[in-house]
């Protein structure tokens, strides 16, 4: 069996569509988009059943609030996360309660889970689909990557129209890092 | 950036220039007051930008080439002066000033295509194309765009106007509108006379009361 790494977590859990799995809290500052936890506990085990959770030791402060660390483990991968207990309007909680931390533990493991890869499109601009983040210039799409390199542009871009190579469906983000390099 | 030849041989005559993109203020003080403005360009400075504001502009500039893409990936076709081959189109003496000061207008579109102008925004940091509401703001810059190139002997029918996020994309096609340019001229006018005579202006304009020939030809309303 192939030995897990980040990158290969990472690449698998950062293509995942959420749609239909997320629930929407409103709030005077916006409306924010939250991948549900069991869906999240679901589709974690699904591809890594050896999945773990660990509670680090909660930070206090002097007013009553605190920070839940949380810990999720793939065999030898980890990662550690943390959020402040907060109220559905992004306040920090003096003196929580019981039901307080465990929604807010609840947010903390999906947080946790997304520093994975799942659903970290959401944290970007709350779209469910995986997104295609434009990385400092990266083009993967051969088709652009030719468009990228040739000499006369405006000549590669009517060719790839008209042969199709570049449609609707073709990142824009990339094509305009084509259109850019010199 | 390419630069239209200036014809420069009065060496003596002091020049000030309008830019397309500041019209609005220019015409109605939207985002700064038209005294405020008339000092800076009597100063011949541009007002800083704020850090607020600044990262937007970062993200317009980021981006510019995101919606210029877009905009030919739904077009299938490929516009010129784009991007580091972007046009500076300079009407020199706008209003046709006797005297030692002129006062030129300028613009640089962000693309053309046969008789229509591109103008690329990236409102909202990317999370979500303006709604007609904010994009209308735009019309001034459009308008006298369109204006300058028709002058300058290039004919311009219209505008696409693109509105670009990471998730959607609106784009209003924007026809040349003559009365609206009537009435911005007329306001550039008045600034321009303001800026050389040192007086002042009145921000609130008289309201355009015409219409537009305006309509959405790609994304939701």
């Amino acid at each position: 069996m192939e030995k897990l790494s980040y990158k290969s977590v990472f690449e698998t859990l950062s293509k995942i569509d959420v749609t239909g799995k997320t629930e929407q809290i409103k709030t005077k500052s916006g409306n924010y988009t939250y991948l549900k936890w069991h869906y999240a506990w679901h589709i974690f085990n699904h591809y890594y059943p050896e999945v773990q959770v660990k509670w680090l030791e909660p930070f206090t402060y002097d007013n009553g609030t605190m920070i839940l660390r949380c810990r999720v483990e793939i065999g030898e991968l980890y990662k550690e996360g943390w959020l402040p207990v907060y109220d559905n309007s992004y306040n920090a909680i003096e003196n929580p309660r019981a039901d307080d931390i465990q929604d807010n533990m609840q947010r903390c493991m999906v947080k946790t889970m997304a520093l994975f890869g799942l659903g970290l499109q959401l944290y970007h601009n709350g779209q469910t689909k995986p997104e295609e983040l434009n990385l400092v210039g990266e083009i993967n799409d051969p088709e652009v990557k030719k468009i990228a390199k040739a000499k006369d542009k405006k000549k590669a871009v009517e060719l790839a129209l008209k042969n199709g190579g570049i449609n609707e469906n073709t990142s824009e983000i990339q094509l305009g890092e084509a259109l850019e390099k010199v | 950036m390419k630069t239209q030849a200036k014809f420069s041989s009065e060496k003596h005559l002091k020049r000030f220039n309008l830019r397309s993109s500041s019209a609005l203020n220019y015409c109605f003080g939207t985002y700064t007051p038209k005294n405020e403005m008339l000092e800076w360009d009597r100063k011949g400075e541009q007002k800083p930008i704020g850090d607020f504001m600044q990262k937007y502009v970062d993200f317009g500039v980021e981006h510019e080439k995101s919606g210029i893409a877009k905009w030919i990936l739904i077009n299938k076709q490929m516009p010129t002066e784009i991007l580091e081959d972007q046009h500076n189109y300079v009407l020199q003496n706008a209003f046709n000033l006797k005297g030692d000061t002129v006062v030129d207008l300028s613009c640089t579109p962000d693309g053309r295509f046969e008789d229509t102008l591109l103008e690329i925004k990236c409102g909202s940091l990317g999370k979500k194309p303006h709604d007609w509401s904010k994009a209308k703001v735009y019309l001034a810059q459009v308008s006298i765009q369109q204006y300058i190139l028709n002058s300058l002997g290039i004919k311009i029918d219209k505008t696409h106007l693109v509105s670009w996020s990471f998730n959607a994309t609106r784009i209003w096609e924007i026809e040349r509108n003559y009365e609206f340019e009537h009435y911005l001229l007329g306001l550039l006018e008045e600034y321009a006379m303001a800026l050389i005579n040192n007086s002042k202006l009145e921000d609130k304009p008289k309201k355009f009361e015409g219409e537009h020939k305006i309509k959405l030809i790609y994304g939701d309303e």
